[in-house]
């Protein structure tokens, strides 16, 4: 199959589907490559790409996903502004622990992904909760709690960490 | 309250109606009907989804190649014979 620009950039679009329209991607693909012509391959990759990439589900997919790089970014800012240097430290390494852990969920193996159906997908989201409410705990100290916004924002860096880890973490072979 | 379906999808129907037993590639019917990809594939899903339309991979397909997908009328019938599809919900 040829591997050109057009066939790369729909491979991509592809990957950003969910599991239960992976099909239509799969679909798209197999037509690129029966088509020859070099203009007509990237107009017919170029409309699939857009139809791909503007289907709700997939906007959602690609929102949840985009959830948790955000919510490691508030929280490496959140962490460097302890003050305390063995609780910034402690803090930091735990946020890459995460880091780590859920990049070895994205791998096969004991920690890899889940199954694309709704119970493991909310047992993954589960156990992602439980880690972040940790992480949420050495961040925002206790005596913070009753300032305004900052029981919100440890909602928000929660359920962002939950979400995205478990959008990021499902099994990818649909 | 249903809506009138778009000129795109009643040409992409009329074109199946034409042979509706035979299997037809999406590509195919994107030359026939000159329309662009980023037009024929919503209303393939649209259609696939409401049921008027019936998806398969093709069983046998060249070498080197991906089995590509085919689009029929569903059961292979015109859909005069059928009931009245409608309008498509939106995805």
């Amino acid at each position: 199959m040829t591997r050109d620009l057009p066939a790369r950039g729909l491979a991509l679009a592809v990957r950003a589907l969910p599991a239960a329209h992976r099909d239509w991607g799969l679909a798209m693909q197999a037509e690129l490559a029966a088509v020859e012509d070099a203009a007509a391959r990237r107009s017919f990759a170029l409309g699939c790409t857009r139809t791909l990439l503007t289907r709700p589900a997939t906007l959602l997919r690609l929102a949840g996903a985009a959830l948790l790089p955000a919510a490691g970014a508030v929280s490496i800012v959140l962490a460097l502004r302890i003050a305390n240097l063995g609780v910034r430290a402690e803090a930091l390494v735990l946020i890459a622990a995460l880091a780590g852990v859920l990049w070895l969920g994205r791998r096969p193996g004991v920690l890899g992904p889940v199954a694309a159906d709704v119970t493991s997908r909310r047992v993954r989201a589960a156990s992602c909760a439980i880690v972040g409410a940790l992480l949420v705990m050495v961040l925002l100290p206790s005596e913070a709690v009753g300032k305004r916004g900052v029981l919100s924002g440890r909602v928000g860096i929660l359920w962002a960490w939950a979400r995205g880890s478990s959008v990021l973490t499902v099994s990818r072979s649909f | 309250m249903p809506r009138r379906p778009s000129p795109q999808t009643e040409a992409v129907i009329g074109a199946m109606a034409r042979d509706p037993a035979t299997w037809r590639h999406g590509y195919d019917l994107l030359k026939e009907l000159d329309l662009k990809a980023g037009t024929l594939y919503p209303i393939l899903m649209r259609l696939c989804d409401r049921g008027v339309l019936e998806a398969t991979w093709e069983a046998e397909p060249p070498a080197g190649r991906p089995p590509r997908h085919l689009y029929r009328l569903k059961g292979g019938v015109a859909p005069e014979s059928r009931p009245e599809p409608g309008m498509v919900p939106a995805w």
